[in-house]
């Protein structure tokens, strides 16, 4: 009987920490942009320069060509779910919106996922 | 109801209380008897008038009085709970700590945290989750504590029932409901049962030719001991003896062995007990063994029965003395014409060899004593001790590079007069 009650103990800490430690979920244009601002926070990885015109700004270039500084941006190709598996290796660095993610896990990202780096290209983008 | 019970069921279930009891007898209260009849037995008499065998079998129970005393008698049991200190503090703590969380959290913003988007696309939790979670967490662990806690002090005390215990002072037992039995009663012996007679009123009558086996020693009722008393006993054996001798007649004497006329002699004189006819052939026996015991042959039976010095030299009949200056102590010169030959040894126990095996100085010489670990002798023979002892001589032995003559104990004992 013990041990019964310390299982359901450890059941509930772990669905109320589960509960606790997230908020709602992001919209797509907003998941977007944030794919975006990490690969544009200075220094920008050599895997980043090709993929925006130079000369101009990395994370305006980049919105615009991937269409997600309109909050009605929604995904298609890539879908959501997809987009979420690419963006994952930025966050081995951290899950902060500020964190410089580690240059190697940008090429794992594009190299792994062709659909996002289409998404950047200049007839790519389009919801 | 039964809900808010569920939870203080369990929490008692786990709080460990160690419990010690201690007993203490208070003053007498009363003694008194209580009777009691219980199991007794079967006791037979038997009268013998040969050829016939009569019974007479009596059952009764056992009445027993139980002389009890009553005491009042105190159980203290003492309860304590260790962990319900350390419970009380984690639960009052963690309730409190919980409860004051979940209460302040409309002071807490509910906006994400937007500083944070995690790999399944979520912001990261409010400060109001977080409150929300630490307080759920602090509850969590609290509440449970707190009720172990508080189950455990409330079952810590010291608890005294006073009670009235008894206890069986003594006890007197006595035969009681005598009664004649009826049934078949067994005359059993090492063979299994040798005959058997039908009690009816308590008496039965059995005839010499109907025994199957003449060897019985003991009776049985419905699978039950007899008793038997003394005298019961001995006609018992006189019929085992007489039926024997009936069935095992012999033309000559002569033709018996040493043993067998020793044993056949023991069974005349049992049978004597019933029958007077059975005095003539005791005396033939016995003076056939002294006719055997003049012409020389040693009658040192095994089965003899010897119990004492004197039962020893009457059985033996020594003719030759082994002591300190006595003529016959040349004869150890050449001791291989004594073997088989009962001889009195009168000497002193130089040392012990084996645990029955002794050296044993006579005059200038010496011999090996072999002592029977069968017997119970008549006293301790440290080295030094003048012992006498009728002995029956074996032959020469060799122990320890010493080669004496070996003479086998029949009795010994301490020297009269010796040290």
């Amino acid at each position: 009987m013990p041990r019964r009650i310390l299982l359901v103990l450890v059941f509930v800490l772990a669905v109320v920490s589960l509960v606790a430690c997230s908020g709602p979920e992001v919209s797509d244009a907003a998941l977007c942009r944030d794919y975006v601002h990490r690969l544009c926070i200075p220094d920008i990885c050599p895997a980043v320069t090709p993929i925006f015109t130079p000369g101009t700004d990395c994370e305006t270039d980049l919105l615009a060509r991937s269409g997600c500084s309109s909050d009605a941006f929604a995904f298609t190709t890539p879908d959501r779910a997809t987009f979420l598996n690419c963006r994952l290796p930025l966050l081995h660095a951290g899950d902060n919106v500020e964190q410089h993610p580690d240059c190697d896990d940008i090429t794992d990202s594009f190299t792994n996922c062709p659909a996002v780096e289409q998404m950047f290209s200049e007839d790519g983008g389009t919801p | 109801m039964k809900r808010a019970l569920l939870p203080l069921l369990l929490a008692a279930g786990c709080v460990p209380v160690e419990s010690q009891t201690r007993t203490e007898r208070g003053p007498l209260l009363r003694a008194y008897d209580q009777p009691q009849v219980v199991e007794g037995g079967v006791r037979a008499d038997l009268t013998a008038e040969w050829p016939k065998l009569s019974f007479v079998v009596d059952g009764y129970d056992t009445c027993r009085v139980l002389h009890l005393e009553e005491y009042a008698e105190e159980v203290t049991t003492e309860k304590s709970s260790p962990a319900a200190g350390p419970a009380l503090s984690v639960g009052v703590a963690g309730t409190a700590v919980g409860a004051v969380l979940l209460a302040t959290l409309p002071l807490y913003s509910n906006d994400p945290n937007k500083t944070v988007i995690d790999g399944s696309g979520h912001y990261g939790a409010s400060t109001r989750q977080q409150v929300t979670g630490w307080g759920i967490g602090t509850l969590a662990v609290g509440l449970p504590a707190l009720v172990v806690g508080l189950v455990g002090y409330f079952h810590q005390g010291e608890e005294t029932v006073t009670k009235k215990t008894e206890q069986v002072s003594g006890q007197e037992d006595r035969e009681c409901n005598p009664r004649p039995m009826v049934g078949p009663l067994e005359l059993m012996g090492e063979g299994g049962s040798s005959a058997s007679v039908t009690i009816a009123d308590g008496k039965g009558v059995l005839d010499a030719k109907d025994v199957q086996s003449p060897y019985f020693d003991h009776l049985r009722f419905y699978g039950r001991p007899v008793e038997l008393e003394d005298s019961a006993r001995r006609a018992l054996d006189a019929f085992s003896a007489c039926i024997q001798l009936d069935r095992q007649p012999v033309a000559s004497l002569e033709l018996l062995t040493s043993s067998d006329l020793f044993k056949r002699l023991e069974r005349t004189r049992a049978c004597h007990l019933l029958r007077a006819d059975m005095e003539a052939a005791a005396k033939a026996l016995e003076a056939e063994l002294s006719r055997r015991r003049e012409g020389g042959e040693p009658i040192a039976t095994p089965g003899a029965a010897v119990d004492s010095y004197e039962a020893a030299l009457a059985a033996y009949t020594p003719k030759v003395k082994l002591a300190p200056n006595s003529p016959d102590l040349a004869l150890l010169a050449n001791a291989g014409q004594l073997v088989n030959q009962a001889v009195v040894l009168d000497g002193v126990v130089e040392e012990g060899i084996t645990a029955n095996i002794g050296v044993v100085q006579v005059g200038d010489r010496s011999v090996y004593l072999f002592i029977p670990s069968d017997h119970a002798w008549g006293g301790d023979f440290p080295n030094g001790t003048r012992m006498e002892a009728v002995a029956v001589v074996t032959g020469m032995q060799t122990l320890d590079d010493r080669t004496l003559p070996l003479l086998r104990a029949v009795w010994m004992r301490p020297a009269v007069g010796g040290n």
